[in-house]
């Protein structure tokens, strides 16, 4: 069972953040009572959130809804281990790319000092 | 290339054996946190926190480099400042890509306008701010020294972010600060202490990897056009 918290104690720049309900319908009025606008959020209702976050972890043992999230925990560990090997392989294949031309431009410069030689010489 | 590369290569291994033992640890020793921290998606803290903590460990690498460099240019601290700076961007996109799997369990969304996870994001921006500078510009002086300024400035910036939780509150959870209620089981301390042993040695190889492949290279493009001069000398 995936677990939501009500994100009401963030600023209002949170999208999708919840609407107040609706008035209920009056029984007697034939009519549906229209749905009201969501009401803005008034900066003098944003108060920062200071209970309800956590301070600090407990152990929590037996209970059936800690379950759900370890396909997420796969999927993150796995995510962070892709970015961490894709960042070291990069990096190896530039230092053989760069070592291969360093070699290239050796054996360029150690055939030139001959010819320089045979120059100087004549 | 092998010996110069043992250090790093020894680094990295170490990592990968404290990584090794880590996972178990994580996935099997660590008991489930409460409901109200993310539940079984808690789990994801021991990976969170060792990679801001790799991203704050990898800013200061390249703040002291940028420092030295702005004081007195050469090579080798140009390289080390944008070598921090890239492994400061990859510590900075394990976070934000962890944070907001866990934010989705305990809080129901992936992202807010929270005052860490959004110094957090500004942060990660000055350093891919470098990084692209550094890629996409010439290897000119004026070109470094500002990559320098902006790796000073993104180093005060890494202090917002600690300091964000007490200065403006939020939604961000406070386990490890001070007044935060820290972690109430020993193995969840040993898998943190592990994480970040890993992450430590996983930096600075990293850092140090970088910073020979930025040397090789700017050696290498010197090579490169000491040759183009003689072979316009030479008429070859």
């Amino acid at each position: 069972m995936t677990q939501t918290r009500e994100p009401n104690r963030v600023p209002s720049l949170l999208p999708g953040a919840p609407s107040p309900p609706d008035a209920p319908a009056d029984p007697a009025s034939p009519m549906p009572t229209p749905p009201t606008a969501p009401a803005a959020i008034r900066s003098d209702e944003v108060t920062p959130a200071t209970d309800g976050r956590a301070a600090s972890f407990v152990a929590d043992h037996g209970s059936a809804a800690t379950t759900s999230a370890e396909a997420t925990l796969v999927v993150a560990y796995l995510l962070m281990w892709w970015l961490v090997f894709a960042f070291v392989w990069g990096t190896f294949r530039r230092i053989r790319r760069l070592d291969t031309r360093l070699r290239e431009l050796e054996s360029a410069q150690a055939r030139r000092l001959p010819e320089h030689d045979n120059g100087a010489q004549t | 290339m092998i010996q110069r590369l043992f250090g790093p290569t020894l680094l990295l291994v170490a990592g990968a054996g404290v990584f090794s033992a880590l996972i178990p640890v994580i996935f099997l020793v660590t008991p489930t946190a409460q409901i109200a921290a993310g539940g079984a998606a808690q789990r994801i803290f021991y990976l969170h926190v060792p990679a801001a903590y790799a991203m704050y460990l990898a800013g200061t690498l390249c703040f002291v480099a940028s420092a030295l460099y702005l004081l007195r240019e050469s090579d080798a601290r140009d390289a080390m400042a944008r070598a921090g700076a890239e492994v400061a961007v990859l510590g900075g996109t394990m976070v934000l890509c962890s944070g907001p799997l866990w934010a989705k369990k305990a809080w129901g969304v992936y992202w807010t306008w929270d005052p860490r996870l959004t110094t957090a994001l500004l942060s990660w921006l000055v350093y891919v701010a470098i990084v692209l500078l550094r890629r996409f510009t010439t290897e000119g002086e004026p070109e470094r020294r500002f990559a320098a300024a902006l790796g000073v400035l993104g180093w005060f910036n890494l202090w917002l972010i600690h300091l964000s939780v007490q200065l403006w509150g939020g939604n961000h959870p406070t386990v490890l600060t001070r007044g935060g209620g820290g972690l109430h089981d020993p193995t969840m301390g040993l898998a943190l202490g592990l994480g970040l042993t890993a992450m430590t040695l996983l930096t600075l190889a990293l850092v140090w990897l970088r910073t020979r492949l930025h040397l090789a290279r700017t050696g290498l493009e010197r090579v490169e056009h000491q040759r183009l001069h003689d072979d316009a000398d030479t008429g070859a």
